[in-house]
């Protein structure tokens, strides 16, 4: 290694121009692979089109919280799992499983991620269910309109 | 990566390895970018009112409840059509934001109850919880029973504070 001093005397080499962008590019493609893995994983519960509103509250995420999707076919999941066919139909696997989760710990918060295309009473059933089943702690996850 | 190894290679050949790094940086602050859009979740925070017992009547708070309730016709895309009642009042859906505002001063704390009609579209309810929240109420419990159908002249019962 040419120390600066060394570089400073005339008979020296020429400094080397380019410098070493392997490191560079090795904690790049890392960098690059951690954010491609961590950006499926961030979608939490099944895909649905929300409801856009003017100013929603930013509701941080959180260990407790559990995600129940209802979608505009009226299937309602938890998480990624769908658990009823329809909102109006067999409830009882949906119904048992938010007891047995109210059981295990009722401090929870339910987040409704409800379809824009619903009626507010496909939405209020849901609410209903999970309010026989203790919980109430509810939030509706909205998106923020974007203008322009 | 082409690395001089020994003393018998000439000079060396490294490629071109910058248009590389380009792509690869851009394609970081892309996800980069995404990830925290992702991020953000959104929404509104409420309560449920604990499940009423329908045998009792609600007991009466010392203080007026405040019941925010949309009626149809609110179809999917016509907010306009939307009729809002706060308690039985019918206040049109352009006045609403002013007129929560005003009845919700100096009752910063206590819980406004929301709800709508069966019929009434979810995002058009939505966006009358959002302007509820816009107008500084913090604490709003959603209503999970139908709605009494008498229009206008009907008591909504609004469960006790949790």
């Amino acid at each position: 290694m040419a120390s600066a001093l060394d570089r400073m005397r005339p008979d020296a080499p020429p400094a080397m121009s380019e410098p070493n962008v392997i490191p560079l590019i090795d904690v790049t493609l890392v960098l690059l692979i951690i954010f491609m893995v961590i950006t499926p994983m961030l979608q939490t519960g099944t895909a649905v089109q929300l409801p856009s509103t003017d100013q929603p509250e930013d509701i941080k995420r959180e260990e407790r919280q559990i995600i129940i999707p209802l979608r505009n076919d009226l299937s309602v999941y938890i998480a990624e799992d769908a658990y009823a066919k329809n909102l109006y139909g067999e409830m009882g696997k949906f119904d048992t499983k938010m007891r047995e989760l109210f059981a295990r710990n009722p401090s929870r918060q339910i987040l409704i991620k409800a379809d824009r295309r619903l009626k507010f009473g496909d939405v209020r059933t849901l609410m209903k269910h999970i309010q026989l089943s203790g919980f109430t702690d509810v939030g509706l996850i909205s998106d923020k309109t974007r203008r322009g | 990566m082409g690395m001089a190894v020994g003393r018998r290679s000439g000079p060396m050949a490294d490629p071109n390895v910058i248009p590389f790094i380009d792509i690869c940086l851009v394609l970081l602050i892309i996800f980069m970018i995404v990830v925290t859009i992702l991020m953000a979740q959104l929404g509104y925070e409420s309560k449920l009112p604990p499940q009423a017992q329908s045998d009792s009547p609600p007991p009466q708070g010392p203080v007026e409840q405040i019941v925010v309730r949309v009626a149809e016709p609110c179809q999917m895309g016509q907010f306009g059509t939307c009729k809002v009642f706060i308690n039985q009042e019918d206040v049109p859906i352009m006045q609403f934001p002013e007129r929560i505002k005003r009845v919700s001063e100096g009752r910063a704390t206590q819980t406004m109850f929301f709800t709508a009609e069966d019929s009434v579209n979810y995002e058009n309810a939505m966006k009358v919880l959002d302007m509820m929240r816009s107008a500084g109420i913090r604490n709003i419990g959603v209503l999970a029973d139908p709605v009494p159908v008498q229009m206008g002249e009907g008591t909504v019962d609004a469960p006790p504070v949790p």
